[in-house]
């Protein structure tokens, strides 16, 4: 009898070091929702105000009131014992975490993961592949502006002269098919600048984002029937370089989709300087969109880029539709970004320990 | 008459060629030389008489823009013609300001180029159709930043919220009249703030009521 108590302790005891030593956070809870379980990695991940020691018999729910949405999803699962949770990448204060939730004989088991730095890592990785592609369309565009650019213009002011010479021994249908390929040369060159501009915008780079969506907007304002407004309030520095092309990029991509599919005929562009916010705001007249496709997971490209371009500026995409009353698509991103300089600094001596 | 001396800067010398070839026919207009940047062109005028230089802006060492501004300072005489592959307001803008006297696009034909030098050598200015269209456009900005404080015009959508919020409409019920979810109602709302030049809420109200946009 008596040793087989000892027993018993000596497991509880091993399952005690187990549990508070497992790299996850863990909770069990009763039928009645009471814990009876918890280690100190549960307290720190989800900030329970109660150690370890008084954890349990206290109730769950009173311990995660100040999570409502987590809240919310166990009192749907507790209630029906079968029903398991999986939550990845919960966002909580400034950290990232994995939930998981699987019923058990005696109750519930809850474990927690932190995954904030692989959601930080993933951020930087993103960032990376985005700063790889621009710079190799700031190439492309450089190369067809800086080398095929001034070809053209050669070609059209020999043309000219060419045209000079003929114009004296007056060969008028020779002058007529010089002049059709001068314009031919014209329309190159209109064609050539505008996929360099599309690229790399220089006024980007040279006046900065306000003035780069101003010109774009005048583009689309002259190039199709949609009339665009552009709207801006502060901007009289110039921000971080990857805010410029992110924000550049993702008002391109906005711009785009209205042209294409909002059958719209205003489109509101705003770009509004918060004291610690960049706010980008695009709203149409069009026909507007409903709940299902405002769903993420039927979101085409165009929007999943713009949804991780500013998730890579540590920033918020939000877009808003009823069914025809147009689509406001706001972003917002903190107007300074500290790019995980840290992550990325571990990363780096990563590298040099190995 | 004297011809007209001219100097072409262009960082590409396919393009200073082809400007040569085809000024070279003209009776009363001499190339006397060729520069491919800023530097250059300064150079050449401390030893030479110019009349018109033709300047693109984009030279990479010391750029058209400051180039013509050195010039100005040290030769206001000599007439400064852009000839840019740019048309964006921004660059004509900074041209002008520069103290540049014409601005033509690289795409103009031989009888704008030479139309554009002869005046701007007379002491006149030039400036092509789509380059005045472009300033025509923007001249609104132009008397704007010279005014200390310009206002930021509103949207249709963001009055009828001001004014909605002058009624002590609540952020949901602004939500439910407009179609919009609260939070593009609240980012209205704080857009307005930062617009407006005002505190708070407060601020806008009474802003729209000394707008009269309340009844």
């Amino acid at each position: 009898m008596k040793s087989g108590k000892n027993s018993l302790a000596e497991t509880s005891d091993f399952l005690a070091s187990v549990i508070s030593s497992a790299p996850y956070g863990i909770l069990a809870v009763n039928k009645e929702g009471e814990i009876t379980i918890a280690n100190y990695l549960a307290k720190e991940y989800l900030d329970l105000r109660f150690s370890v020691k008084e954890l349990p018999d206290k109730n769950i729910q009173d311990c995660i009131r100040h999570i409502p949405k987590l809240k919310n999803i166990l009192s749907k699962s507790l209630k029906s014992s079968k029903r398991q949770i999986n939550i990845d990448a919960f966002q909580f204060g400034n950290k990232y975490l994995n939930i998981r939730g699987r019923p058990i004989h005696e109750g519930y088991i809850i474990t927690i993961e932190n995954v904030t730095r692989m959601k930080e890592m993933e951020a930087v990785a993103l960032n990376s592949m985005l700063e790889g592609q621009e710079q190799e369309r700031k190439r492309i565009a450089k190369e067809i502006h800086d080398g095929l650019g001034p070809m053209l213009s050669a070609i059209k002011l020999n043309l000219e002269s060419i045209r000079t010479d003929i114009q004296s021994i007056k060969q008028t249908t020779i002058l007529k098919k010089i002049r059709t390929t001068s314009s031919l040369i014209d329309a190159v060159a209109t064609d050539m600048r505008n996929i360099s501009r599309r690229l790399m915008p220089k006024v980007l780079v040279d006046f900065g984002l306000a003035a780069a969506l101003e010109n774009l907007c005048h583009h689309v304002n002259e190039s199709t029937r949609l009339k665009v407004n552009f709207y801006k309030s502060g901007f009289t520095k110039r921000f971080d370089d990857s805010i410029e092309l992110g924000l550049y990029r993702i008002g391109q991509e906005l711009i785009h989709n209205a042209i294409k599919h909002a059958n719209a005929s205003v489109l509101n562009v705003q770009l509004i300087e918060h004291p610690e916010s960049i706010v980008l705001m695009v709203e149409d007249n069009g026909k507007g969109f409903d709940e299902q496709a405002k769903n993420p997971k039927n979101r085409g490209l165009g929007l999943i880029n713009i949804e991780s371009r500013s998730k890579a500026l540590g920033g918020d995409f939000f877009i808003d539709s009823v069914e025809g009353k147009g689509v406001t698509a706001t972003i917002e991103i903190p107007a300074e970004i500290e790019l995980n300089a840290d992550i990325i600094r571990t990363m780096g001596s990563q590298v040099i320990n190995r | 008459m004297d011809k007209i001396k001219i100097l072409i800067a262009d960082d590409h010398e396919i393009f200073r060629d082809g400007i040569r070839a085809l000024l070279e026919k003209e009776k009363n207009i001499e190339v006397i030389g060729d520069a491919a940047n800023g530097i250059e062109v300064i150079e050449f005028l401390e030893n030479n008489k110019v009349d018109v230089v033709l300047m693109d802006i984009d030279m990479g060492k010391i750029n058209g823009i400051d180039a013509t501004f050195n010039l100005k300072k040290k030769y206001p005489d000599v007439n400064v013609l852009a000839l840019s592959m740019y048309g964006e307001y921004n660059y004509i803008l900074k041209m002008i300001e520069a103290g540049a006297n014409g601005y033509i696009l690289k795409n103009a034909g031989k009888e704008e180029m030479l139309t554009a030098i002869n005046s701007v050598a007379a002491g006149g200015s030039y400036f092509s159709r789509e380059v005045s269209m472009r300033l025509f456009e923007n001249i609104n900005k132009l008397q704007k930043s010279s005014a200390n404080k310009s206002e930021i015009p509103l949207t249709n959508r963001e009055i009828e919220i001001l004014k909605l919020i002058a009624q002590e409409y609540s952020n949901a019920e602004i939500a439910d009249k407009l179609f919009i979810s609260i939070r593009t109602v609240d980012t209205h709302r704080r857009n307005l703030i930062e617009k407006l030049g005002v505190k708070n809420t407060a601020g806008l109200v009474k802003y729209a009521m000394k707008k009269g946009l309340i009844d």
